[in-house]
């Protein structure tokens, strides 16, 4: 007779395991950078798009918005919130697919460097174009 | 393979029965055609009887049940909605019936109370206001299926294999002794054998055909019976008209739904599930005078579980049989030395069935083993699937 | 149920998965089955078995959707084949297997996993009749059959090996509710795990397939809020592992659809499929927000090349392709309040008429946005 073996999920058999990140607080932030967005999005659009008489900024008028201050921490909040949000949604499909642990930890980790690497481009980019005036 | 004791019919007395021989520490296979609890036991109205409705007319059987009863109450907990039950007089002719009533069940042990009309109305007030009084008992609804899964999974636990999908074709004889047992393999789709120590037929309705494959015969009566689910949970008791046991005059609550059952007569064959047209009907007519709002409430679902009863042939509607068990060795008369037959009963009695065909087996293979599976609390019905090896044996 | 005559004046095609056990891929045969009036799926596969094939095998108990073991698919949606009536269905007859489990031969899956996933959560089999009644008052079983359709169903199931799934979910939800001895911080904190209720997207498919009208999606939702509830108040439940390897389902290859039962049409509902478009309309604007810093990195090259590109960008076919982001942000958007509100409690009751408003404003919104762009 071949037993199969396996271990089965016991709560009563592993008391008061170690506090992992908290899965709750992702859903919170996916929440609220969601929310920021419906915001910010809305600034984004209306300020860079809809007030432009052509849809699009020619490039003097692009770099002159720019320069001001309200202006220019706006967008790079929404910079921060995109990235967080986008990264965060992504880590969310790759998650419904079930990954082992080591693979779900080295996902978190690699999303987490490639936000701070997309964020610190952004940031790049604003700063250079608004110093071009 | 060293021969083991084989047991036939994976229903709620193979599993009583596999369990019981597990824990005298014997080595047991079970083989089932189908699925588990495929057969009569998964279809049956789930009533633990309290023997109320056997009272008065088969006090051997109202006995065995209220035993049995409270053993199963105290090795399956959890399994039992335990809110008791009640026998409703809703006439007149029913009220005259209580005096007898209440002195048979105090006769066979089973405890009563007596309730006015506005007690049970308090109670069950989905009664109908017909009611004349009623009488408390000890009955309870269970999982017709989760409590022989709760057998199978002890069983399992002390040794037991259970091959389920696979269908006995067949005996392979050595003049008066069945040396093993030969089974189609299903799932598989391959012929096995099964060396055989002894063999038990508990195959339920289909015990007859099974005993007739050894050349042996069982006086079984397959007696269908129709039973109804309605949807909504119409009171939380089992609830027993209080008159001689008849057609549709029972209403229990199973989860979110209430069953009405039954109806009853006699057939040859035992996969016959055809059910007669105007018995639904009859059903709903009958279960409305005791509930009203089951004869308007939707129908989930009708269907027909067959009894094994045990009685000669012969036309009649399988009521003025005996619910009560018999186990039958084919070594007298059948001329098959290691062939028992266990039948009839209930579900409410299967433990007694398994530990009297266990105490057969025992004293034929002269093992001195007690029967102790009225004080072994059952392992809880996820463990069939958790911990089970089912399907993993290698047969040659 | 099979009542009526037997003179068959009509059959029904019925093409049934077959998988023999050890076999690693199904095959499909198709069976003739004479229809009688009030036929079930269940009656007409058992008299397959009866008089053409001995070999199906499938499970099946109790034949009045109490037991739950007769689940499979009927032409691609869950179903207890002895309550799905033959009549309702067509000429023909797809049969599959439950997906969420490995199949173990035909008709019939492992349900192992899922009930190891149900142990753990250890929801007792008893509950009150209702809940506020005294604690000595009448009990009735529990209400789930644990037929594991809400599995099939789910398409997070689908993909995610290690999802505790609706059904273990919602038992969880009901020891919180109803403990009745058993630990309910234990069970908030097995559903409080990455792969636990956070890992529902709000498709809502598990309800819709329950056999036993039950609301597991309104349970897992219940779940989040009790836990948010604690997370932002004082009490912090521990967590706790899975299984050793990680895995809560799954033991055997197969048995999953994987992306396939996110995009299999049969029987699903809009909640899937915002589901779906969620997911999708996520990705396309990860790719959008990556090729929106290519072209602002012109502007670093000065108004020569910008220049240029306004051109291109003012070209019809570039302001549809603005179009189709402006609507993918909206669906998105749109999608995403919704999730937020039912996936942290609130507005649980207003499923349907969250769907209508969101699908309605959405349409005007992207309208209006094409509008402008072309006018």
């Amino acid at each position: 007779m071949l037993m199969r073996q396996r271990q089965k999920p016991d709560v009563a058999a592993k008391p008061a395991a170690r506090q992992r990140s908290a899965p709750a607080w992702v859903w919170l932030a996916q929440v609220g950078t969601g929310a920021l967005l419906l915001v910010l999005l809305t600034l984004h659009m209306i300020a860079q798009h809809y007030v432009a008489a052509a849809g699009l900024r020619t490039y003097a008028e692009v770099v002159d918005w720019l320069r001001n201050p309200v202006v220019f921490v706006i967008e790079l909040a929404f910079l921060v919130t995109v990235t967080w949000h986008a990264l965060l949604g992504l880590r969310g499909i790759l998650l419904d697919f079930g990954p082992r642990e080591r693979t779900e930890r080295l996902l978190t980790r690699g999303l987490m460097i490639l936000g701070v690497a997309t964020v610190s481009y952004g940031a790049w980019l604003l700063i250079t174009i608004a110093g071009q005036g | 393979m060293t021969p083991r004791i084989v047991i036939i019919g994976g229903g709620g007395t193979g599993a009583a029965l596999a369990h019981d021989l597990a824990l005298r520490g014997l080595a047991v296979t079970l083989l089932e055609r189908g699925e588990v609890t495929s057969g009569t036991t998964g279809r049956h109205h789930g009533l633990l009887h309290s023997g109320g409705r056997y009272a008065l007319t088969d006090q051997r059987s109202a006995t065995e049940c209220i035993q049995e009863n409270r053993i199963l109450r105290r090795i399956a907990p959890g399994s039992f909605e335990e809110n008791g039950g009640l026998f409703v007089a809703v006439t007149d002719e029913d009220a005259d019936h209580l005096g007898d009533f209440v002195g048979a069940c105090a006769a066979c042990g089973i405890p009563t109370k007596v309730l006015s009309r506005e007690a049970v109305l308090r109670l069950e007030p989905a009664l109908t206001p017909d009611v004349r009084v009623a009488v408390t008992v000890p009955d309870a609804t269970m999982d017709a299926m989760r409590l022989p899964l709760r057998f199978f999974a002890t069983a399992v636990r002390n040794g037991a294999v259970l091959r389920p999908f696979t269908e006995v074709v067949g005996f392979i004889r050595q003049g008066r002794w069945i040396s093993a047992v030969a089974a189609r393999d299903h799932a598989a789709g391959r012929d096995v054998v099964v060396p055989a120590l002894l063999v038990v037929n508990a195959a339920g309705p289909w015990s007859g055909q099974i005993a007739a494959l050894a050349g042996a015969r069982v006086p079984i009566r397959p007696s269908p019976g129709v039973l109804i689910a309605v949807r909504g949970r119409w009171c939380d008791r089992v609830l027993n008209r209080l008159h001689p046991p008849g057609d549709g005059d029972i209403v229990l609550p199973q989860r979110g739904l209430s069953i009405v059952g039954t109806t009853s007569w006699t057939t040859d064959n035992p996969d016959d599930t055809q059910i007669p047209a105007d018995h639904v009907e009859a059903i709903l007519r009958e279960g409305a005078r005791l509930v009203p709002a089951v004869g308007q409430a939707p129908l989930r679902a009708a269907w027909s579980a067959v009894r094994p009863l045990v009685g000669s042939s012969g036309a009649d509607s399988g009521r003025t049989l005996s619910r009560t068990f018999r186990c039958f060795d084919h070594a007298t008369g059948d001329g098959v030395d290691n062939l028992i037959t266990i039948t009839g009963g209930k579900a409410t009695t299967v433990r007694a069935m398994a530990a009297a065909a266990a105490d057969l087996v025992c004293a034929k293979l002269g093992v001195i083993a007690p029967c102790r599976t009225a004080e072994t609390v059952l392992l809880p019905h996820t463990a069939y699937y958790t911990k089970s090896a089912v399907r993993s044996e290698v047969v040659a | 149920m099979n009542t009526g005559s037997l003179t068959a004046r009509r059959t029904v095609r019925f093409r049934v998965a077959r998988r023999r056990r050890g076999e690693r891929e199904c095959h499909y045969d198709e069976f003739d089955v004479p229809y009688r009036p009030g036929m079930t799926v269940l009656d007409a596969l058992i008299s397959i078995r009866t008089d053409q094939d001995p070999g199906l095998t499938l499970r099946h108990s109790c034949r009045h959707a109490s037991c739950g073991t007769c689940g499979m698919r009927v032409n691609g949606r869950e179903r207890l084949a002895c309550v799905t009536p033959v009549g309702d269905l067509g000429d023909k007859v797809l049969v599959e297997p439950l997906s969420g489990a490995a199949v173990l031969s035909d008709l019939v899956v492992d349900m192992r996993p899922f009930y190891e996933a149900l142990e753990a959560v250890g929801r007792p089999q008893l509950r009150a009749v209702d809940g506020h009644g005294p604690p000595d008052g009448p009990v009735r079983l529990e209400d789930c059959i644990e037929c594991g359709l809400c599995t099939s169903a789910c398409p997070l199931v689908a993909t995610d090996r290690r999802y505790l799934g609706p059904a273990a979910l919602a038992a969880a939800e009901r020891v919180v509710r109803e403990p009745r001895g058993q630990d309910p911080a234990a069970a908030l904190a097995l559903a409080d795990q990455e792969h636990g209720a956070w890992r529902c997207h709000v498709a809502l498919e598990c309800s819709q397939v329950c056999p036993a009208g039950l609301d597991p999606a309104g349970a897992i939702m219940e779940l989040r809020r009790e836990l948010l509830r604690r997370r932002l108040g004082h009490k912090s439940p521990q967590h706790e592992e899975p299984a050793e390897d990680g895995r809560w389902g799954g033991r055997r290859r197969g048995g999953r659809r994987g992306v396939r039962g996110w995009l299999d049409p049969r029987g699903r509902h809009s909640g899937m499929w915002t589901f779906v478009a969620g997911r999708l309309t996520g990705l396309g604007l990860l790719c959008y927000l990556y090729l929106h810093l290519i072209v602002l990195s012109l502007l670093t090259r000065g108004p020569g090349t910008w220049d240029r590109f306004i051109e291109v960008a003012s070209h019809p076919a570039f302001l549809a392709l603005d179009v189709l982001m402006i609507a993918g942000l909206v669906v998105h958007g749109l999608h995403g309040v919704r999730v937020a509100l039912l996936g942290s409690g609130l507005l649980t009751g207003t499923r349907k008429a969250l769907m209508i408003t969101s699908v309605v404003s959405g349409g005007l919104v992207v309208l209006t946005a094409a509008l402008f762009l072309f006018s």
